[in-house]
């Protein structure tokens, strides 16, 4: 038997999810998490069902992507009970949506999530009167905590036993005038709300919303966060990994010479140096990249980022950017596929779907790929110029930043079409729960220790093998004039972009056996993130886009790219 | 005293009923959804002098662009006389 899960953007679907199914679902204070369906099975009442957990919408009239696929997968009627994500601090609102689940006469069941919070606000929702009124069974959840987890078990268990029980008998007018008529009715008699005295919740909202003081709190948000994510990532290598790895690990791993091996299997295996950032030994620079050079910054990165998701504080810093970023063709809510991107471009390249217009979808694409390198990249980066003055990561990073808005400016002049305003519930601010921050920390570290680490391995060996079977020679002498000309780089920097394009965070690491100058390192390192997007986001973006977007958004990208490097090595060498 | 204006032009904290919608199909499909229909109360949370506005509907808070903002046509005074 089939269940989907339905609701308004932000009520907690994903976390109801993880909860029925045990599979880690991401869940923010945002809306708009849950962009894709996702699929699992949970064992209910004895019973196995498959569960899909469909994009959170406010109404069936889709004007986004994420919102048409739910408006899709509901009038599909391809399921057998729908469970339905009602907020309590916002019964209105949800009501307006839960008509249309009504409409559809599939067994249903409404959860009525976050009835802790409501209580915090003064609102008192009585879920039997709510229950009689809609015609559907209503049943008080705390999805956080579990709480109402045990009953809605039992009500499945009598859905099992009769299932007619569970369709909705009342009819509720078509109008949308009417309806919200209805729902006035429905809250004066359901809902008992005493007033509170504005909390530091609310006085926080001013700060953060009034831009006298929103901008300044907003600038102290972003480079704290930075130091934050440098200083854990960097202590976490010094102190734990690099120890761990070069004290414990390496020894052992240095027995295998003991065994005498075919050279050639040796140095595939431990690399033709000892130090483990130059080797390209797929057990020592191929386990040192991921878990010492990477992970940590991983770690810190989505340490902050969840802590940031959970309190809410990114909506609000979409709306003080908003009248920035219509300057490059975005509105406020198209940053946010852009700071998921800093973690990793694949899942920024799906938050792609908030947004409406196809402008917008380049131009964030194209953004995303120019100015917001993933953690990966970004670790090797501050890795590669640590025994640099510190003004040469940031000249990276503020040219990256220079390099994407002029795309954006250029992009928005090119594309005729008109950026929609900003329109977005923007969530209360919450006290993140521990557990689900680290719930969802292992979420994002099990994803890349998963996917990334194996792809690391694996272009550290492929570097490997073109170094002994002397092939890099070859690619080098077919792009040397390129580089050495062009950007002052030497040649094998051709070799670096064949893997780059399979993994950049490889493709950086690659230029330490080069003994590059400062300068060199930079203007390296600001084409090898900007030029083309790794294997696996092109993948996804030509699947978002569409082929035609895709290769316009890819090539334009590869231009500025080759401009901006190309300017900035003759900056750098005047 | 029911003086119409727009929800930009409303001041901070004040609240206003929604007197109509100028627009098309799509934005008043769009604003309802929401709550934000003829006859609904709006109140002003955040007014900028420049970029998005903050308004508060049925207990939640909505950021709308300012062309938006100047298409919800909104009575001043609550006509119910509460403030």
């Amino acid at each position: 038997m089939k269940i989907i899960l339905t609701g308004n953007p932000n009520v907690g679907k994903s976390v109801v999810f993880s909860r029925l199914t045990n599979i880690g679902a991401v869940s923010s204070n945002y809306p708009g998490t849950t962009v894709e369906i996702l699929l699992g099975k949970a064992k209910l009442a004895g019973e196995t069902f498959d569960i899909s957990d469909v994009p959170g919408a406010y109404s069936l009239g889709s004007d986004n992507e994420a919102e048409r696929i739910a408006a899709e997968v509901i009038s599909s009627k391809q399921y057998d009970l729908i469970i339905h994500v009602l907020d309590a601090t916002a019964l209105e609102r949800n009501l307006f949506f839960s008509f249309s689940i009504i409409e559809s006469q599939k067994p249903v069941i409404f959860l009525l999530n976050k009835s802790d919070l409501a209580k915090n606000k003064g609102i008192y929702i009585d879920p039997k009167k709510l229950s009689s009124y809609l015609g559907v069974k209503v049943l008080p959840i705390i999805a956080t905590t579990g709480e109402g987890f045990e009953e809605l078990n039992s009500l499945i268990k009598s859905f099992i036993s009769n299932s007619s029980d569970f369709i909705p008998v009342k009819q509720f007018p078509k109008s949308e005038g009417d309806k919200w008529k209805i729902i006035g009715e429905i809250s004066r008699s359901c809902q008992r709300i005493e007033h509170k005295h504005p909390g530091l919740a609310e006085k926080l909202e001013i700060m953060t919303s009034t831009p006298n003081t929103a901008l300044p709190f907003a600038a102290a948000v972003i480079i704290s966060s930075f130091f934050i994510i440098r200083f854990i990532g960097e202590n976490l290598i010094n102190y734990v990994l690099d120890p761990l790895f070069s004290q414990y690990y390496m020894p052992l791993i240095l027995k295998i010479k003991d065994f005498n091996l075919n050279p050639l299997i040796q140095s595939f295996l431990l690399g033709k140096t000892l130090s483990p950032t130059e080797s390209f030994g797929i057990l020592t620079t191929g386990i040192y990249i991921p878990f010492v050079t990477v992970l940590p910054y991983i770690f810190s990165f989505y340490l902050i980022l969840s802590l940031t998701e959970d309190i809410g504080y990114l909506p609000r810093l979409a709306v003080i950017l908003d009248r920035f970023s219509h300057k490059i063709g975005l509105h406020g809510y198209g940053t946010i596929p852009l700071i998921m991107g800093l973690g990793c471009k694949v899942p920024g390249i799906l938050s792609l779907r908030i947004l409406e217009t196809r402008k917008e979808k380049i131009i964030a694409a194209s953004l995303l790929f120019l100015f917001s390198p993933c953690m990966p990249q970004t670790a090797m980066i501050f890795s590669i110029l640590s025994p640099f003055p510190i003004k040469y990561t940031f000249l990276v990073f503020g040219y990256l930043f220079i390099l994407g808005m002029s795309a954006g400016f250029i992009l928005n002049k090119i594309i005729k079409q008109e950026t929609p305003e900003l329109f977005m519930e923007i969530p209360p601010y919450q006290i993140p729960s521990f557990k689900m921050l680290i719930f969802k920390l292992k979420i994002r570290l099990k994803e890349f220790i998963k996917d990334a680490v194996p792809m690391i391995i694996f272009g550290v060996a492929l570097i490997n093998i073109l170094d002994i079977s002397g092939s890099i020679e070859k690619i080098t002498s077919f792009f040397s004039p390129v580089f050495s000309r062009l950007l002052n780089l030497p040649g094998e920097m051709g070799a670096l972009m064949a893997i780059g394009f399979l993994k950049k965070d490889v493709s950086i690491a690659m230029l330490a056996p080069f003994n590059l100058t400062a300068s060199q390192l930079v203007t390296a390192s600001v084409f090898l993130v900007s030029y083309m997007p790794c294997a696996a986001s092109l993948f996804v973006l030509r699947k978002e886009l569409g082929i035609k977007n895709f290769f316009a958004a890819v090539s334009f990208n590869f231009i500025i790219s080759l401009f901006f490097t190309w300017l900035l090595s003759a900056i750098l060498n005047f | 005293m029911n003086k119409e204006t727009t929800l930009l032009k409303l001041k901070t904290g004040e609240k206003a009923l929604v007197k109509e919608i100028l627009g098309g199909k799509n934005v008043k499909e769009k604003l309802n959804a929401m709550g934000i229909y003829p006859g609904a109360e709006i109140k002003k949370s955040i007014s900028p002098s420049k970029g998005p506005i903050i308004a508060e509907i049925l207990r939640y808070k909505i950021a709308i662009g300012r062309g938006m903002a100047e298409k919800i046509i909104v009575y001043e005074n609550n006509p119910d006389g509460k403030s």
